[in-house]
């Protein structure tokens, strides 16, 4: 029986997250570079992950949190989820206490990188989710949907690798890797069904 | 169930034989591109998968403009593998009945949608024209067997409709995997496959007349029922 890992940035839900909360913060334009160049991997993602939380840790972490709760998210794939919930993943270099609460929310089984807080303050990064060492944790042949640079780890090893277009180009080096690229959320969701 | 609810265009080649250095699908005939001349014949069809390969960032591109819905399957292999192995790879994840169709023939629109709406496994057929056919053994209405050196009227025009779980893995060419199936039941069709230059001259006079046969049927009906005539 397959398993199906999402990325939650631009996959599962309909921005990316973390210039909407620059946005929200008044940090936007730093951060959607950032942002950009790591999707591309031009800079890899722990380091990209470093400097864009170097920037946010001046906002309180419940307010990166509630910016993260009214992100709108990806409906007809949500949908899926909810159908298959017990065999649905989501992997995320994001940080544990911004989407957490989200992530839980959609399905039982996540995988994020971990931040070092004092209280509602953000210190630090305590670890940076490789995904590739993530996917090994999950036995049996696995689905993976996903766009940006830090994925490719998971395509390499996918059964099926979905290149997800719907908010903006998958990286270059997803689509060397990807069985599959999908442009809509439609077509999307009847095809993950007929992997199910 | 509807039988015919997927189709399968096969773009992954590199068209080396028409030596134009584009995938056969992005190559113009009229002023228009061989996919967008398929695409036409798909316009009512839901699910529409394209098996990309040489070229497969601008073909994307180009498709998409026009159906962001068609899920694309990559065949990064596509240098040393043929249109059996990229049908293999749409294929393994469909369910139900599908049609494949290469992306380098034009298809008379009235055919093709007969052809559709069968409701069972069948196999195109066109007059043996092509510069390299595959013949097609017939007795009565049924394909039996294939053949490049025996010579038939009719040759196989690279269109089928069969079951998903039908299709295995094959590395090469597509007639292996149809061959297996054989017999199933044949459709004629009025068909213009592009290799070589040419075929890729006879595709030009092939949709010119095809132009002129919808121009005609259009003015035919026009004649028929005229459009209503200000007078006043």
């Amino acid at each position: 029986m397959r398993t199906f890992l999402f990325d939650l940035d631009g996959t599962i839900t309909k921005k990316e997250l973390l210039p909407e909360i620059g946005r929200a913060c008044g940090l936007y334009k730093e951060i959607a570079a950032l942002t950009r160049e790591t999707i591309a991997g031009s800079i890899p993602f722990h380091e990209s992950i470093r400097r864009r939380v170097d920037i946010l840790k001046q906002v309180p972490i419940s307010t990166v949190r509630k910016i993260v709760n009214s992100i709108p998210l990806n409906e007809p794939l949500l949908q899926f989820i909810r159908e298959h919930r017990n065999r649905c993943v989501i992997i995320t270099g994001n940080l544990d206490v911004w989407v957490k609460e989200l992530c839980s929310r959609i399905v039982d089984r996540v995988f994020y990188s971990e931040a070092e807080a004092d209280g509602d303050r953000l210190i630090g990064l305590r670890s940076i989710l490789n995904k590739a060492d993530a996917v090994k944790k999950i036995k049996g042949p696995i689905v993976v949907v996903g766009e940006g640079n830090n994925d490719v780890g998971m395509f390499e090893v996918a059964e099926v690798g979905i290149a997800c277009g719907s908010l903006h180009e998958p990286a270059s080096s997803v689509m060397e890797r990807a069985t599959h690229v999908i442009y809509n959320d439609a077509t999307l969701c009847t095809f993950l069904k007929q992997l199910s | 169930m509807h039988f015919s609810k997927t189709v399968i265009i096969n773009c992954a080649g590199t068209g080396s034989r028409l030596g134009l250095g584009v995938t056969k699908a992005l190559v113009k005939i009229k002023g228009r591109t061989l996919i967008d001349w398929q695409l036409d014949l798909l316009e009512d069809v839901p699910d529409v998968r394209i098996v990309v390969g040489f070229n497969a960032d601008q073909l994307i591109v180009h498709v998409r403009k026009r159906r962001p819905d068609v899920l694309f399957i990559f065949n990064h292999r596509y240098m040393d593998t043929g249109t059996g192995y990229s049908l293999w790879l749409a294929a393994r994840h469909c369910t139900g009945g599908i049609i494949s169709l290469d992306g380098d023939l034009l298809v008379d629109p009235a055919d093709f949608r007969l052809f559709f709406a069968l409701q069972e496994p069948c196999i195109g057929i066109s007059s043996a024209s092509s510069e390299e056919p595959l013949y097609a053994k017939m007795n009565g209405d049924h394909v039996t067997a294939f053949s490049f050196k025996e010579k038939s009227n009719f040759e196989w025009n690279g269109i089928v409709k069969t079951h998903a779980s039908s299709v295995h893995e094959e590395r090469g060419f597509l007639y292996p995997i149809i061959e297996k199936q054989l017999p199933l039941r044949a459709v004629n069709m009025n068909t213009c496959e592009i290799d070589t230059p040419k075929d890729f001259n006879r595709a030009v006079d092939w949709i010119g007349e095809y132009m002129d046969k919808r121009a005609h049927s259009r003015l035919g009906a026009q004649m028929k029922h005229p459009s209503p005539v200000n007078h006043g």
